[in-house]
């Protein structure tokens, strides 16, 4: 009895019930839903099994989804990670106006996301400034505007996306380069190595660690695209930016179909999951500097 | 300890009962939208008028927000919560009416329905569940600037389908950024209010009277569907927001839009030279100038334990004096009470005579508890069309099969 109320818990408890009331609960809430046919206007649910589960993979809408976010996060996270990487190294030396760039990158990731999704649609809308730039320099636009044109709305959203996200990531690949200590570089240099014998034996090395973190946080982050979404297309047009959580947010808060909705999210969270175990893998969990 | 916890909890729920029998007022609880700093103190005006004229009846008011109102108020139905009294947005009507979740007002509206506009969305099975308070609706704005720059008469703003159609393509010029209409494309919940109208118009619906079967792919609907189409290729296709701004630049010759774009015209004090008129008809003497129907609703809450109470807040709210000043205060609505149309406000301002004259012939979505489904094919059918992925025949043809299916589901 006294255990239970020991000084300890008692300080963590407001933590702790943070936890379990919004965390740990809606968790595990949602998972029970995810076999039910619950809708919220529906009081009493019924046990339904993996009827949804089932349901969702002869969605043909949910199977566009799963397409268009493996798209989107195939076609950025390479590009995030490169550039982050290549400007990283860029700021890291001494050049002129070197703390400018440095903040000037990192600017949009403090910018409110709704924010920039609006001013992005007004610059990829058919009387936007980059269809001016674009007809100024010859080439040929989309008919019906960029995010209009079944061909190029994600892809718009997925530049904008790289554009947004690579400077937080190269604040991270900035301090992991700062890290690096300078004797191995002097010592190379006295060796005679070369800049990319310097770069591939030293510098991507000591690096790893934090192209995983980078990696990994990216693929989660990105398999979780919504807000660009729900700004910008809502999924059109024909569902050619359709991504998984607007299709979950479409059902469980637009249609009430919170136990299909539940159930998505869930197949989701396994793809997330198996993902990231991929990539520690690839990148080799732990595992410090080869010696 | 338990024991102790059950005595205070017995208090506190004592003394809970009392305060309620101390004092003889019946408590109302209501819900609505209206946070605007310039409407609020005249909803919390006519609430306390109300007091007045009932000094046995309480009102509490609690306000919601557009974006996250509708999940609370499924919410509260779902947990029991629900206030006595609350706003309905004229989407919401029907998917509400349909849920078995509000009073049934018939018996009470019966006598007076008639000196009311609106009521469909808020009927399903034959009964009533929503009383229409405001309405909106949406007309052709005009560009008077474009039209005479491109030899146009801006005195004579298109009538017809065929003018709209011929004035859009002679405006159009997106080499210049100037554009002929403005289309909405491809924005969910959204899309089907820019098309609904011309079907509406040409004579055709959505649903059969008894919502059992699907009339989207008749000969009237296609022709709709054909002409929007047609109309989208002369002009800029872009979400209603950006449709708005550009015609507020003086991009865009013609769009349907509603109170909300007079009011911004207004209050930025735009030297916009524009004008709006009744929406085009599908020709000279044949069908009639339809628009889509908006607006906010009263309901009941089913389980209200003061029914008599709340239906005289609806009756006040709705009174024409009390909406006529509330309509005043948001600027461009109009009171459900047909005979709003002769008050001077409206009859001296020149927009919103035609926004008065437009609500005559103004329709809004049948009220299934399935719409939300109906919709989305409805606006997949015109996406379909639009993108060529299918004719206008055939895209509404497939929608036609897909909504009889959802009709006939459980």
């Amino acid at each position: 009895m006294r255990k239970i109320f020991s000084p300890t818990l008692l300080f963590l408890s407001p933590w702790l019930m943070t936890l379990i009331l919004f965390w740990l609960f809606p968790l595990i809430y949602s998972l029970y839903l995810s076999f039910t046919d619950y809708t919220v206007l529906n009081p009493y649910p019924n046990f339904i099994g993996v009827q949804n589960y089932l349901n969702l993979f002869s969605d043909p809408d949910f199977l566009t989804a799963l397409k268009n976010t493996s798209l989107f996060v195939a076609g950025t996270i390479p590009f995030t990670t490169i550039i982050a990487l290549f400007l990283a190294l860029i700021v890291n030396q001494k050049i002129p106006l070197k703390d400018f760039f440095r903040a000037g990158f990192f600017l949009p990731s403090i910018t409110s996301m709704v924010v920039i999704a609006l001013i992005f649609t007004n610059l990829y809308s058919k009387d936007g400034y980059l269809t001016f730039l674009c007809h100024l320099l010859g080439i040929p636009t989309p008919e019906k505007g960029f995010l209009f044109s079944t061909s190029t709305a994600l892809p718009s959203i997925m530049l904008m996306d790289v554009w947004v996200s690579f400077g937080y990531y190269l604040i991270l690949y900035l301090a992991a380069l700062q890290a690096i200590p300078q004797e191995l570089y002097e010592a190379a240099e006295i060796s005679g190595a070369s800049f990319w014998q310097k770069f591939r034996y030293i510098t991507l090395p000591y690096l790893r660690p934090m192209t995983l973190l980078i990696v990994l946080l990216n693929t989660i982050r990105s398999f979780q695209i919504f807000i660009e979404i729900f700004v910008m297309t809502k999924g059109g047009p024909l569902n050619s930016t359709l991504t998984v959580v607007y299709s979950v947010y479409e059902n469980g808060l637009v249609r009430f179909q919170m136990g299909y909705a539940s159930a998505m999210a869930y197949v989701l969270f396994f793809i997330i999951m198996i993902f990231s175990l991929l990539q520690m893998k690839v990148f080799g969990l732990g595992k410090g500097v080869e010696e | 300890m338990p024991r102790k916890f059950g005595t205070i909890l017995a208090i506190l729920i004592l003394f809970a009962g009392c305060s309620k029998t101390e004092s003889d007022k019946t408590v109302l609880q209501f819900w609505q939208f209206w946070t605007d700093p310039q409407v609020k103190p005249t909803v919390l005006r006519l609430i306390q008028k109300f007091e007045q004229e009932n000094p046995e009846i309480k009102v509490t008011v609690t306000d919601l927000t557009w974006t996250n109102g509708h999940e609370k108020i499924v919410v509260a139905f779902a947990s029991n919560s629900a206030p006595d009294v609350l706003e309905l947005g004229s989407d919401w009507a029907p998917e509400f009416s349909s849920q078995n979740v509000l009073m049934d007002l018939s018996p009470a509206v019966d006598s007076i329905k008639n000196r009311f506009r609106m009521w469909e969305p808020g009927i399903f099975d034959g009964k009533i569940f929503a009383f229409p308070w405001m309405l909106d609706t949406r007309v052709l704005f005009y560009n008077k600037d474009l039209m005479s720059q491109t030899g146009l008469d801006p005195k004579h703003p298109p009538q017809t389908w065929n003018e709209l159609l011929a004035y859009a393509k002679k405006i159009n010029q997106p080499e210049k950024q100037i554009y002929g209409f403005g289309a909405n494309a491809a924005e969910r919940h959204r899309l089907y209010k820019k098309f609904l109208p011309f079907l509406w118009g040409n004579g055709s619906k959505i649903l059969s009277e008894d919502n059992s079967s699907c009339l989207i792919n008749s000969k009237e609907a296609v022709e709709a569907l054909n002409f929007y189409i047609e109309l989208t290729k002369f002009g800029l296709l872009d979400t209603q927001r950006r449709l708005d701004e550009a015609f507020m630049q003086g991009k865009i010759g013609f769009v349907i839009s509603g109170g909300w774009l007079l009011k911004e015209i207004q209050k930025n004090n735009s030297p916009l030279n524009f004008g709006v008129v009744l929406m085009p008809k599908p020709d000279k003497n044949r069908g009639t100038p339809a628009s889509f129907a908006g607006g906010e609703f009263l309901v009941i809450n089913q389980k209200t334990k003061h029914p008599k109470e709340a239906l005289k807040l609806v009756r006040f709210l709705t009174r024409l004096d009390n909406c006529l000043e509330l309509c005043k205060a948001i600027g461009t609505p109009s009171p459900s009470d047909t005979s709003a149309i002769y008050d001077e406000y409206y009859q001296k301002d020149p927009y919103l005579k035609i926004f008065q004259e437009q609500l005559k012939y103004s329709f809004s979505p049948p009220a299934t508890p399935k719409w939300v489904y109906i919709e989305e094919k409805i606006e997949r059918a015109i996406e379909e069309a639009m993108y060529d992925r299918k004719t206008p025949q055939q895209a509404l043809n497939d929608a036609k099969v897909e909504i009889d299916q959802l009709l006939k589901s459980p």
